[in-house]
């Protein structure tokens, strides 16, 4: 539909009926498209190529060096920047993105990288430190809440961070179990979704 | 024979006057309180009802009418409960009707009934969550509340964060999965269960239908699973860091690469003639596989 058509296509339109009424469909749809479309808005570019190249470079299974800004100092944690102008429902979304690419890396067979510290260490220290940042600032909420619901959702965190800790240990020692991988994956899906529960009842107000 | 006409004294219209009084006033207290409503809703085949409740008792009933009834109580006048229909969907939520609400003022209570084809959608943080003899799909989802299904069908998913769920002759698809909440599924008569939970327990207490799969997967919690000699399944049951007990008489795979051991971390091997597949996962937890009695 977009882009330039050759002259002889135009004039083949014009006088084809069927390939015009053709045209008249794909014109409709694609105005129904991007009425649908307009309500949502589109976050900025810079939010996906930020995500994209993090998860690359983080390289999720490997380690990578230490973020630093340009002027020398630690980055902030890239995802707690993208929780600062991303409305709650969103970053529950990108809560489940970052977790689930976790554990879908966790999940697809892969040889293990080189590992200057010996220890077979799948997620790097910034982004379990990143994922911990932006996973605060749920949590100050979630315990000046006085919800009923508040102390199960502290304790399933609690739960689902020793589990996290066991089954990484478990990796680390025995990179090629796919049991172990798999718990460590089940782990980080339902930590993103725990984070995603909890973010929405902050939005909603509960 | 003699009747003998009751005259009151003064000690008891005294009495009266202090008890008669004190009822009317409690009438009327009561009355102030949150009322106990009822709504009657008209449908069609397969109707859709969802419910978001962030606190309380959720009844719900098939019976053989086409209509869902909805009988609401809420905890207190400032907490209100929407009940309305679009097409074939009907929709219940409380909400708060003022500012300041405190979060554990903020329940209501409901027992509804729906058709037996109906499909429940269902939101409910705490309290608890009965559901029976429905038959289309359900979904559950609740952080502290308690799930306990009773004859139903359909595809059931359920999702809890520290609430237990029970199934009780239940049929259909079981996808559930929890964190601290412990599952037991009783007489159930289903083809596929997937069944997760990180600290609860499990106890599979059922029939291994043939062709059907069952994965049932815990991270520290006890799996108990109970077979009778008539069932048929190929086992495959495995534990990180415990232990698998089993008194199930298993056939070791030819092909099989895996050691067969009556008490260690794996077993693998089949029973009769291997017709249902059984996944048993843990981490660190105990796998029993025990006769049923």
């Amino acid at each position: 539909m977009d882009g330039e058509r050759s002259a002889a296509a135009s004039a083949h339109v014009k006088s084809c009926a069927a390939c015009s009424a053709i045209l008249a469909d794909l014109k409709s749809i694609e105005t129904e498209a991007h009425r649908w479309s307009a309500p949502l808005p589109e976050p900025p570019e810079r939010v996906w190529i930020s995500l994209r190249n993090q998860l690359e470079s983080e390289g999720i299974i490997k380690t990578a060096p230490s973020l630093t800004t340009p002027s020398g100092g630690r980055s902030e944690g890239w995802l707690a920047r993208l929780f600062d102008f991303i409305p709650r429902p969103a970053m529950a979304g990108a809560y489940l993105a970052a977790m689930v690419a976790c554990a879908v890396a966790l999940s697809v067979p892969h040889p293990q990288p080189a590992n200057p510290r010996g220890g077979g260490v799948w997620f790097s220290d910034q982004l379990v430190a990143d994922l911990n940042a932006a996973e605060s600032k749920d949590l100050a909420m979630l315990r000046s809440s006085h919800s009923p619901y508040a102390a199960d959702l502290n304790q399933g965190l609690d739960v689902v961070d020793k589990q996290i800790a066991l089954c990484e240990k478990s990796v680390s020692e025995e990179p090629d179990n796919e049991v172990a991988r798999d718990f460590l994956s089940s782990a980080y899906q339902q930590k993103a979704e725990l984070l995603e529960r909890i973010s929405e009842r902050g939005e909603s107000g509960q | 024979m003699k009747v003998r006409l009751a005259v009151p004294t003064q000690w008891q219209l005294k009495t009266a006057g202090l008890v008669v009084p004190s009822l009317l006033l409690c009438s009327v207290v009561s009355a102030a309180g949150p009322k106990r409503s009822e709504q009657h809703f008209k449908v069609t085949a397969h109707p859709v009802i969802t419910i978001h409740n962030p606190n309380g008792v959720i009844t719900v009933k098939a019976w053989d009418r086409a209509e869902v009834l909805v009988i609401s109580t809420p905890a207190t006048d400032k907490v209100d409960v929407d009940a309305e229909q679009m097409g074939n969907r009907v929709d219940i939520s409380t909400h708060a009707n003022a500012d300041g609400v405190a979060p554990d003022e903020l329940r209501a209570d409901y027992q509804i009934n729906v058709p037996a084809d109906a499909e429940l959608q269902i939101h409910d943080d705490s309290g608890s969550v009965n559901v029976a003899s429905v038959l289309g799909d359900l979904n559950v989802e609740t952080i502290g509340a308690g799930v306990d299904l009773s004859d139903t069908a359909g595809y059931l998913t359920v999702k809890t964060v520290g609430g237990s769920f029970q199934c009780l002759r239940c049929s259909g698809q079981i996808d559930v999965t929890s964190i601290s909440g412990s599952f037991r599924l009783v007489d159930m008569r289903t083809m596929r269960v997937d069944a997760h939970t990180t600290t609860g327990n499990i106890l599979f207490d059922s029939q291994f239908l043939p062709n059907g799969t069952y994965h049932l997967k815990d991270n520290s919690g006890v799996i108990e699973v109970r077979f009778s000699p008539d069932d048929s399944f190929d086992l495959a049951a495995q534990t990180l860091n415990g232990t698998v007990h089993s008194q199930a008489n298993l056939v070791p795979k030819k092909t099989s690469t895996h050691v067969f051991t009556r008490v260690s971390n794996s077993l693998f091997g089949t029973f009769n003639a291997g017709r249902a597949k059984v996944e048993l996962t843990s981490f660190d937890g105990t796998i029993n596989i025990l006769k049923r009695d």
